[in-house]
């Protein structure tokens, strides 16, 4: 059984986070290689499909909702406060069940895909969900390609023939390679938050010409106020799993899991499916 | 009239292999080539001609990255020179040079889709969107690459250099026809083109009126045929 960390402790979640193994955790080297896995996760550099996203930020600009700085980190902060929360609940879900049950790879395919499943259910539009399992495998070729060793755990063929990651929602790949990687779940969260607020701004910048560096300022304001309320939620979220998973037999129930979403999200999704003149993949 | 200014792909260049080292085998998988350039050079018509060139030789697919990406998808169908189940988009969110260089999933994904189709034996073609002289292809994503450059672009872009004239396996000068018009030295441009090359192929073309297609043709048919013997 895996320790899920100290629950609501979010200062010490990455030396404490879920491990492969429980000595890792205690680790310093194996700390300074799930730093250096966080950091490369989320540089813009990473070849994981960022670029071509704009998360409804160019719909956004199409509508006129969104014209300068002040709009655009308002748009961010609606994701902040509501996708966020289920963002970092499923990604700290999928590191806990890749970490406590990779040695049954059965058991983990099937709760990859109830988790899966309820993600789905909390995206209304179907764009959206196409662009999240679009993201989801462009995440993991990179993820794959990078780290091919620990992402091997879940790569060959499971029982029933399938790939135990391919074809899932964006966070169910980075929640369960973040697990594989040693990353803990708190951390892994800040990195669902950075990617859910960093990428409609850094579209923004390119759509409305916005100063780089106030854009990024504004990006660290978002993070900084919102990471602990996010860090918190991956903390509760991955004991959770872990205290369900450890009763045998018990079915594993996600209906803790954040139902908060922005409807306007999902009419951008909508609407920017059917556009003709896109620039962005969302 | 074309000029075939440069062709010797026995070059240090090489016909075989896929570029740098680290490059994909293409055992198993239709052959790839990138056709990259500055915007209005004349790449999508020269994806297009290529098409109906080869499309009895081979079995073909397409990936466009325009900027606006179902335009030239749209353009390449409305020509009726493939399928439109063989022809994909790939949104690149203004960033088209990121999209074959640096970070090039989605298009993997798409070329991937297309082997499929196409078939170990096929040939696809990655048609870029309209960038700057330093944007190439990532050999990442694919076996060889075409830069297109057209003489109403200034015949001192030969000379300026930049990675897609000087790296590229084959530098196509499009529009020669223009010439006189524009008041282009194309022989400056051609002989500048080889300076910087270092043996590397180059092909002159006015590929609206069908001229010197056939000798891309067959470059892009020989490169194939080297890289699986």
């Amino acid at each position: 059984m895996i320790d899920a960390g100290p629950v609501g402790d979010v200062g010490d979640t990455t030396s404490a986070g879920v491990g492969l193994d429980d000595t890792a955790s205690d680790d310093t080297a194996s700390d300074s290689t799930a730093s250096a896995v966080l950091i490369m996760l989320t540089d813009g550099r990473f070849p994981s499909g960022g670029h071509a996203y704009s998360a409804g930020m160019e719909q956004a600009v199409t509508w006129g909702d969104v014209v300068d700085l002040a709009t655009a980190e308002a748009f961010a902060i609606g994701r902040a406060t509501t996708s966020s929360m289920a963002a970092a609940q499923v990604t700290a879900a999928a590191a806990t069940v890749v970490a406590t049950a990779s040695s049954d790879l059965a058991k983990t395919g099937d709760l990859l895909d109830s988790l899966d499943a309820e993600t789905d259910a909390r995206m209304a539009s179907a764009p959206a969900r196409q662009v999240s399992r679009q993201q989801g495998r462009r995440w993991l070729r990179a993820v794959r390609g990078v780290w091919p060793e620990p992402l091997a755990r879940l790569s060959r063929p499971g029982p029933a023939g399938r790939d135990m990651m391919g074809g899932r929602h964006g966070w169910v790949v980075v929640g369960a390679a973040t697990g594989l990687l040693g990353v803990g779940p708190a951390d892994a969260a800040t990195v669902a938050l950075y990617e859910l607020v960093g990428t409609p701004m850094w579209a923004a910048v390119r759509l409305l010409g916005l100063d780089p560096v106030a854009t990024a300022g504004a990006v660290a304001r978002l993070v900084a106020g919102h990471e602990p309320s996010v860090r918190r939620l991956a903390v509760t979220a991955a004991h959770e799993t872990a205290q369900r998973l450890s009763v045998p037999g018990r079915p594993v129930d996600w209906s803790w899991i954040s139902w908060s979403t922005a409807p306007m999200s999902d009419l951008a999704a909508e609407a920017h499916q059917r556009r003709e003149e896109r620039l962005f993949a969302s | 009239m074309h000029r075939d200014v440069v062709v010797d792909g026995d070059r240090a260049v090489g016909l075989t292999g896929g570029g740098p080292s680290g490059s994909p085998s293409p055992e198993g998988r239709a052959f790839r080539v990138g056709i990259g350039g500055p915007v209005g050079s004349g790449k999508t018509a020269l994806v297009a001609a290529l098409c109906a060139e080869l499309k009895d030789v081979v079995s073909l697919g397409v990936v466009t990255n325009d900027i606006y990406t179902t335009e030239d998808a749209d353009t390449l169908r409305r020509l009726g020179v493939l399928d439109a189940e063989r022809i994909k988009a790939v949104r690149t969110g203004c960033c088209p040079h990121t999209a074959i260089r640096d970070d090039i999933g989605a298009n993997l994904e798409a070329v991937e889709e297309l082997d499929e189709l196409v078939g170990e034996d096929g040939l696809v073609l990655v048609e870029s969107g309209g960038d700057n002289l330093t944007a190439t292809f990532s050999y990442g994503l694919i076996d060889k690459q075409i830069f297109v450059l057209d003489v109403a672009g200034g015949d001192k872009v030969a000379r300026k250099g930049g990675p897609g004239v000087t790296r590229s396996d084959l530098l196509v000068v499009n529009k020669v026809d223009l010439a006189p018009l524009v008041g282009a030295d194309v022989e400056r441009m051609l002989s500048d083109a080889v300076a910087v090359r270092g043996g590397r192929p180059v092909l002159a073309t006015t590929v609206r009126c069908g001229d010197g297609v056939d000798a891309v043709a067959g470059w892009v048919m020989a490169v194939r045929q080297a890289a699986r013997c």
